[in-house]
This record gives structure tokens, sequence and C-alpha cells, in this order.
């Protein structure tokens, strides 16, 4: 009897371990299969985010070229052979305010074509880079009575940035400059810029309401959500510091791609 | 060498140790508890007071085994409603609960009463008892396959549990289905106190499994507050 006692204890011993360590490994291994799952998902996302940013600005730049080059010049070739019609027809007063109506409407036209242009991709940025693209968003702010927004800029160094990094930072600038204008009710807004042989910084203040980091869920709205996913996809970061009533600061580090360096 | 009475003796007198320490953290900690840990604080509390009996019943020579035939009863309603707690969304376990668990005691108290005097081993009750801890501990391994994720303190503060019921109550399923048996034979004393040595092996490797489990679910509810 005790043979078959230490037998039937060994053996539920034995099953009972086996079965522990098979559930642990078991469910380890799950875990970790999810994990991988749960990943590429996420890196799919990801891609999905980026080609989708990527495409929005090519469309951008597409439609504000278009807008630029096709109907913007028509639209001057109109104005100029408006302009030349009324030099031939003979003076009739009806027709004279008929001819400054439509000539006014057109120079109208003309200036809404070029400034949508212009705020889907600033010239600015395409011809003189991140610095003075941002030093224009500055002025355009301060001068429509929105904000004051004020702007400096510690240059250490001469060296170009890529394109695609300073078309994204710039959308940064602009989306936060945006929120603090919009969600933020600033009055001030300061953006230092410091340019460097190896990276780009650039501190945002603004003295706006502020909010509770707490209380955002994740800390990620839409805006924010973006404004990440295009940091990321460049190789930089940003981080915030805000609270009720104490203004918003975010810090955005850009570091150059080591195969630029 | 030393005999292997004293082994145990040593070992049974150890294993008040991680009960006593789980009893305090559990009522230093009380505001913070979760409800599996409230009836593993019922239980520890009953199963100290037994042992502590079945001691001083021992040490003046009078037969501690009706404790054990009471102990058997405490045993079963205290992890029926652990499980309980465990299996919440489990509709039929809900359903069938309550006339499981009268059931059950009522087959206790009449195996007591009618089939093992209280002063012999109920083997009977008790194997069918542990049986029954030992299917349920398998039922949460199963029920909880890839639902389980260990790196949370609660998770694995109840794996920690289960895996102590599963341990302690499969080894020590055939020593209470024999000792009845072991005594009816005139086994020897040596193979006798083998066994029992084993059986507090067991115990004091459950009870540090559920004073673990217990620090692991407290220090995650001091860290939240």
């Amino acid at each position: 009897m005790i043979f078959y006692m230490t037998m039937g204890i060994g053996v539920m011993l034995l099953f009972a371990v086996s079965f522990v360590l098979f559930f642990l490994l078991s469910q380890r291994k799950l875990h970790q299969e999810q994990q991988k799952i749960q990943e590429q998902n996420l890196l799919h996302q990801e891609q999905l985010l980026y080609s989708t940013i990527q495409t929005q600005e090519e469309e951008r730049k597409r439609i504000a070229k278009d807008l630029h080059d096709d109907i913007g010049s028509k639209l001057n070739v109109i104005h100029l052979g408006l302009y030349r019609l009324q030099k031939q027809m003979v003076d009739d007063p009806e027709h004279a305010v008929i001819f400054r109506e439509v000539s006014e409407i057109l120079q109208d036209t003309i200036g809404a074509t070029r400034r949508i242009a212009h705020d889907l991709l600033p010239p600015t940025l395409e011809n003189f880079g991140l610095k003075e693209a941002i030093r224009e968003l500055c002025d355009k702010y301060s001068r429509s009575g929105a904000v004051n927004a004020h702007f400096e800029v510690f240059r250490q160094s001469e060296r170009p940035c890529n394109k695609k990094a300073e078309v994204n930072l710039f959308r940064v600038v602009q989306e936060l400059s945006s929120n603090s204008i919009r969600h933020g009710k600033a009055e001030h807004i300061l953006i230092s810029m410091w340019i460097t042989d190896t990276e780009i910084r650039i501190e945002f203040t603004d003295d706006g309401l502020g909010f509770d980091p707490d209380l955002i869920p994740q800390g990620k709205g839409l805006g924010t959500q973006s404004m990440l996913s295009r940091l990321k996809m460049i190789g930089a970061s940003m981080y915030f510091d805000t609270a009720p009533n104490a203004g918003y600061k975010a810090f955005i580090q850009y570091p150059y791609p080591i195969s630029a360096l | 060498m030393i005999p292997a009475y004293d082994v145990m003796r040593f070992i049974i007198n150890v294993t008040w140790l991680p009960v006593v320490l789980s009893l305090v953290t559990l009522i230093w900690k009380r505001h913070t508890l979760s409800l599996t840990h409230v009836i593993i604080g019922v239980y520890l509390f009953g199963t100290g007071m037994v042992n502590f009996a079945a001691g001083r019943f021992s040490a003046h020579r009078i037969n501690n085994l009706p404790l054990l035939h009471f102990y058997t009863l405490i045993e079963f309603i205290g992890w029926a409603f652990f499980y309980r707690v465990l299996f919440y969304d489990v509709r039929w376990i809900e359903r069938f609960f309550w006339p499981f668990l009268f059931g059950g005691a009522v087959l206790i108290v009449a195996n007591t009463l009618f089939l093992e005097s209280p002063f012999v081993f109920n083997s009977n009750a008790k194997s069918v008892t542990q049986s029954f801890f030992i299917l349920a501990s398998i039922y949460y391994f199963f029920y909880n396959f890839g639902k389980t994720d260990f790196s949370q303190p609660q998770h694995l503060s109840v794996g920690l549990i289960n895996i102590g019921v599963l341990l302690y109550y499969s080894g020590s399923l055939f020593i209470f289905m024999f000792s009845k048996m072991l005594i009816a034979t005139h086994a020897s004393r040596e193979d006798q106190v083998g066994f029992w040595l084993l059986n507090s092996l067991l115990a004091l490797v459950f009870q540090i499994l559920i004073f673990t489990s217990i620090l692991i679910t407290t220090n995650k509810s001091s860290r939240k507050k």
C-alpha cells in the first residue's frame, strides 16, 4: 500500500507541476504572439498615418502650385483683359460702375487664391527655409491682431535642413500656434529656435489658459496625435508642460539623422 | 541524523510564520483588499485557529481528529467562496453555487455523523473536497488561458494562490485518502511520519505562495494610493 500511495502522490505532484509549467509556458508564448501582432498592427497604423500625412503634404503642394501657377495666372490675364476692354469701351457711367465692381471682385479673387495657395504651402518655406517661414507666420499672426507672436533664432550653424523635416516642423509650429489662439486664448506667443550642427530645437511658449494634462485621455487629442506622428516620422520628439491658467510650453527636438551629419 | 518527526515538527512550526505574516498584512491593509483576499484572510484565520487548537489538543494527548472534520467543512466553504468570486462571470457556477455549497456541507457533516467517526480520519470527505479544489484550480487555469497577464499584480496574485492550491492538494490528496488505511494496516511510524512530513512541506510551500500573493496585491494597492 505504501508503494501505491507513494506512486499516487508522485504522479499527482508530477501532474500538478507539469500542468502549472505547461500553463505558464503556453501563456507566455501566447502573450508574446499577441504582443507581436499588436506591435505589427501599431506599426501598420503608424505607416498608414505617415503615408496619409505625406500624401496630404503632396496634395497641398500640388493644389497650391495649381492655384498659384494656373488659376492665379489665368485670373491675372483675365484682369488684364478686362482692363484693356475698359479702355476700348465708350464712356458710359453705367458700364464704368459694372467694370469697377467686376474688377474689384476679380482682385479679391486673385488675393484669395494667392492666400489659399500660401496657406497650403508657404512659398517662404519652399524658398527660404523653416526659419523664415516661422518668422513670416509670426508676423502674419501679429498683423492679424489675433495674438502677439514673437520669434527669436539662435543660429550656431549654417547647415541646411532637409525639406521633409522643415515642412513637418513648420506644420507642428503652425498647429501649436493655432491651438494657442483657438483653445488657449493666448495673447502672447514666443517661439525660440536653436540651430546647431547636430540638431534643431524649438521652444514654444504661450500665456494662454493651459490645461490639466491628466484630464485629457492619454494627453492626446487629434491635433496632438498628428503633431506627434509628424515628429516621429522625421525622428524628432516633443514634450510639453502645462497646467490650468499657467500657459503652455512645448519643447521640440529634431536631431539631424546620423547619415546626414 | 535528525529524525523525520523532528523535521516535520520544525516545518509545522515554521509554517506559522507565513500564516501569521499573511494575517498581519491582511489586517494592516484591510481597506485596500480585494474580495478574494478577504476570503483568504478569513480562511487563514480559521486555519490558524484550528491548527492552534489541534496543537493544544495534541500537547494534552487529546484526540484532535474531530478538529480535522470541522476544518474540512471550513476549508470547503472557504475555497468554494473563493472560487465563486473568481468565476463570478461563469453563469453555470453562479446558478449551481448555493445548491453545491449546501449539498457539499451536508455531505461532509453526514460523513462525520454516519460514515467516519469524528475520532478517525475523514478520508472520504477529505478526498472529495480536495478533488474539488484540484478541479476548481485546473478550471481556473483553463478558463483564464489567454486572459491572464502575470505582469498585472492582481492576476499574478490570484495565479499564485491557484498554483498553491493545485500543488498542495494534488500532493496531499493521496496522503489523506490513505491516512485511515495507514493506521488500519498498522503501517510503520516512519512511513506515516514520512507522508506527513511531505504534507507539512507542501503546506509550507502553499502558505509561502499565499503570503507572496498577499504581498503582491497589497503592494499594488499601496502604490495606487
